[in-house]
């Protein structure tokens, strides 16, 4: 995939400017409500000044905030799968001693 | 192309997982569809295969978005009434997260001058500051008994 030509092409600000990055808004609330609340929190308050820094014009902020909000719900999305699977160990164990204590 | 399916392919091919749009599409629409259809057959109450909450598993307080899954049980199996009762803040997350997905998604010029205003660092700060506050009174319990949630 030719990332240069799809900056170009079809790019309202001309074929030498940037194009707006993704605020990853999406990921940030799916991250928030299904994952791990603290973390998703701040991948949404990042993802907010994707859009902000971009219209006043800090091009390279606003880049840098659009890779922060994609960081921070990658994080949050780990953490809160990490979680889940402990939680589903932590009670295969507790089973599994609780099942062993009655066959002993 | 869309910046957001260009975002998440790039991600996908960082970790050496390359997929085309179409692919992409459908495969997100398989998805929603059978946790659908897992969530109508299977009451999350009870069931040992329905993700439980973090943070109400270790504070004993609900989440903002704690009672989603029965939410959805009961609404799938026909009883929108006692949906509700488990998160009334649904009504807000839901449609505002329908819009954030539809104004991402679509190219239209007439979508992205919504997109503008849905997704506006304001109204995402706004929506914020709603979850945090909802989050601390659907903890309180006179308004639990006020308003009969479960």
């Amino acid at each position: 995939m030719n990332n240069f030509q799809n900056q170009v092409q079809g790019n309202p600000y001309g074929p030498q400017m940037p194009q707006k990055p993704d605020n990853y808004l999406v990921w940030a609330i799916l991250s928030t409500l299904l994952c791990c609340l603290p973390f998703g929190i701040v991948a949404i308050v990042k993802s907010s000044k994707v859009d902000s820094l971009w219209y006043a014009g800090n091009h390279s902020e606003a880049i840098q905030a659009s890779n922060d909000a994609k960081k921070w719900s990658i994080i949050s999305a780990v953490v809160g799968l990490v979680g889940g699977l402990l939680y589903v160990i932590l009670y295969v164990i507790l089973v599994a001693i609780g099942v062993g204590a009655e066959l002993m | 192309m869309n910046s957001f399916y260009l975002s998440t392919l790039n991600f996908f091919s960082q970790i050496g997982f390359i997929v085309s749009r179409k692919f992409y599409i459908i495969g997100l629409g398989v998805i929603v569809t059978l946790v659908l259809v897992f969530l109508t057959l299977v009451d999350p109450a009870t069931s040992v295969f329905a993700p439980k909450c973090m943070f109400r598993y270790l504070t004993g307080y609900d989440c903002p978005a704690c009672g989603i899954q029965r939410a959805i049980h009961a609404l799938l199996n026909g009883d929108i009434a006692i949906a509700l009762r488990y998160n009334y803040f649904l009504l807000i997350s839901i449609p505002y997260f329908i819009a954030v997905v539809i104004t991402t998604f679509c190219k239209a010029d007439s979508i992205e001058k919504i997109r503008y205003y849905v997704q506006h660092p304001k109204v995402v700060k706004i929506i914020l500051a709603l979850i945090i506050i909802w989050w601390v009174v659907r903890n309180i319990p006179y308004v639990k008994i006020c308003f009969g949630m479960l």
